[in-house]
């Protein structure tokens, strides 16, 4: 009983606790001075992954174990979680409650229903199929061999075997970290967090993301909204057109990081490059002389935009070259429809951690091994 | 620079499967070209799209990509575009009103030019019913567990058939093996074990296994039972440990016998 309640706490702490805290400030200024349920855990959940990404880097290269990095990741994410409340303590009673979606007809609720239905059917065929994927012997055989050993990739996870050298190719994105950090709070076997219950969030959170686009999308016939997120769920069912495209990655490798890079993170980048278009226009269309502000949203938008950033880097190593490519173009689309080049040089401020990140891996062991050498002397 | 737009057009045809639904999507795209008010929303759907689209088929970038990186990979930049978004929105709006009967047609069309994932029989692995709550094939975590009974207190290090090499390093990572999952991955070494290639034979020859064992200080292995044997495992001091449905597990006794010296010892 009391290890059923320690699952369940945990599970909750890091997927709901956290995203909801650390998504607070964000999310409302993205989100127009309202708190917005799903934008403020969409927000958070990107906080939570970006900031984690740091330490766990730093505790790989410099070899130190899972103990170390679940308390540097805790003590940072409980850090940014007091930031949250601190914040929300400042604002005003009224603007501090919740802003839920409008009163729906008696058709909008109906189709909401079958969208819903459609999610758990989603869902629990995610529960109940086992979808095998070669790759998992290293993500997973990674993340059970961190709980078991309490060292970071120094086990080869294919053979079990104990390894000197750190494993170039993964360790600068290393999502099976964050599945042994969870695994081994919860003490519950990595491999059952992966493929049982990390679906049950991410799936319904990518698709919470393409929602706050299909907000924006159908303001002007929010009662289309639904039909949206139906067709979306019905593309993602029959998506598997071929192996690679994103909709078979979220229902056959959910748990593993180029699915959540696919599914969630180039999404929700998708959605402030969105909110950030339709907030330069407002800034056109409101000041009197027509000119661009550094604004709270724009700051939080391009602040989020880093943290999503790093969570793309966590996830995969593609994460360097996918998100900068869908954030340059839409920022050159915006500069040129707004005729400013500001909007550009706002757009390069998140895509620095990306720059860090890619030296890193295009000069690989150099410059980790001149990290480490700096760090022996 | 043709050769290369050839690998450009051959690593679309591969993501786009039948190609319809892209080719769907291409049509929305059109749609919102002609309907589409907003200017945010044209400028991200369309524009972006557009942009996203030309750079995937940029040929001088698959060119310095499949230098720098690795063409296998270069598919992953249509995840950049917003395919079954761009889908979604403009046929929410080619519906407008005629929501019930948009919707079941809508779903025609996906039943027809799409494909669901969980009745195909083999997309890059197996995709079937699970049998327990890991989603490994329930005989596996037998194996693993018979083996991990009988080598208790001691240092243990079985080889498996290559079908099993996915599922051990997920299930138990206190089981050593003399080669993993790479053999069947050509990013890694493929298959330059020789052992794994005695493991993976169409016949078990337990006479040539010996040595790899020995060698390889792996005191148990796991073949196929419905695979011939050459030999009787006996004569090479293998002795038969479990027998599952498609299975057996054998115990090298000369590496079970050293082993028990170096415990005794200890």
């Amino acid at each position: 009983m009391l290890q059923l309640l320690r699952e369940i706490f945990v599970f909750i702490l890091w997927m709901g606790i956290f995203p909801v805290l650390t998504g607070l400030l964000p999310a409302y200024y993205i989100g127009r001075r309202k708190l917005q349920p799903v934008l403020i855990w969409c927000c958070g959940f990107f906080i939570m992954l970006g900031a984690f990404e740091i330490p766990a880097t730093i505790c790989i290269i410099f070899r130190l174990t899972l103990t170390h990095l679940t308390i540097v990741s805790l003590l940072l994410l409980m850090m940014l979680s007091v930031l949250g409340i601190f914040f929300l303590m400042l604002k005003e009673p009224e603007e501090r409650r919740l802003s839920f979606h409008k009163k729906m007809g008696k058709e909008e609720k109906f189709l909401w229903g079958i969208f819903f239905l459609l999610l758990i059917f989603t869902m629990v065929l995610s529960v109940m199929m086992m979808t095998t994927d070669g790759d998992d012997a290293y993500y997973l055989g990674s993340a059970l061999q961190a709980v078991r050993t309490g060292y970071l990739y120094l086990v080869d996870p294919y053979t079990g075997v104990f390894r000197n050298e750190l494993d170039y190719r993964h360790i600068l994105s290393p999502f099976p970290m964050f599945i042994a950090v969870m695994g081994d709070m919860m003490g519950i076997h990595t491999t059952i967090l992966a493929h049982v219950l990390l679906p049950l969030v991410l799936i319904p959170a990518s698709f919470a993301i393409w929602g706050l686009s299909g907000k924006i999308f159908f303001k002007a016939n929010p009662d289309r909204l639904p039909v949206f997120m139906i067709l979306l769920v019905l593309f993602t069912l029959f998506g598997n057109y071929s192996v690679y495209t994103r909709e078979t990655f979220l229902l056959g490798r959910t748990w593993q990081g180029k699915s959540i890079i696919a599914n969630m993170v180039l999404p929700m980048a998708f959605y402030l490059m969105l909110t950030l278009g339709e907030h330069v226009q407002e800034q056109r269309r409101d000041y009197y002389d027509g000119k661009l502000r550094l604004s709270h949203t724009a700051v939080a938008s391009l602040l989020l935009l880093g943290a999503v950033n790093l969570t793309g880097i966590l996830c995969s190593s593609m994460g360097i070259l996918l998100t900068p490519v869908l954030e340059l173009v839409y920022m050159v689309i915006i500069a040129l429809r707004e005729k400013s080049f500001k909007v550009i040089l706002g757009g390069l401020l998140p895509l620095i951690p990306v720059a860090v990140y890619g030296l890193l891996y295009m000069t690989e062991k150099g410059w980790i091994i001149l990290l480490q050498n700096m760090y022996q002397l | 620079m043709v050769a290369t737009a050839l690998e450009v057009m051959k690593n679309y045809a591969n993501y786009s499967g039948s190609g319809v639904m892209p080719l769907l999507f291409f049509a929305s795209l059109f749609f919102v070209a002609l309907t589409e008010k907003d200017k945010v929303v044209r400028g991200t759907m369309l524009y972006g799209s557009v942009a996203l689209i030309a750079i995937n088929f940029f040929v001088p970038l698959y060119y310095v990509y499949s230098r720098l990186i690795d063409a296998s990979t270069y598919w992953r930049l249509w995840w950049t575009v917003p395919i079954g978004c761009g889908l979604a929105y403009a046929a929410a709006n080619v519906i407008g009103e005629h929501k019930k009967v948009g919707l079941l047609l809508a779903l025609l069309v996906m039943i027809l030019g799409g494909d669901f994932l969980y009745t195909k029989k083999n997309v890059n692995g197996e995709i079937r019913p699970a049998e327990n709550i890991y989603q490994i094939p329930q005989q596996v975590m037998d194996i693993v567990d018979a083996i991990k009974l009988s080598g208790e207190g001691t240092h243990i290090k079985a080889a498996f058939p290559g079908e099993m090499l996915v599922y051990i390093p997920q299930y138990d990572g206190d089981i050593e093996m003399p080669y993993g999952r790479e053999m069947l991955d050509p990013n890694w070494h493929n298959g330059v074990s020789g052992f794994y290639m005695l493991m993976n034979d169409d016949v078990v020859n337990f006479q040539e296994l010996k040595p790899k064992c020995v060698q390889n200080d792996t005191r148990f292995i796991v073949v196929n039972a419905h695979k011939l044997k050459v030999d009787e495992p006996e004569d090479w001091d293998f002795e038969l440990l479990y027998s599952f449905e498609d299975y057996q597990v054998y115990e090298q006794k000369e590496i079970y016998n050293i082993q028990e010296e170096y415990r005794w010892r200890e």
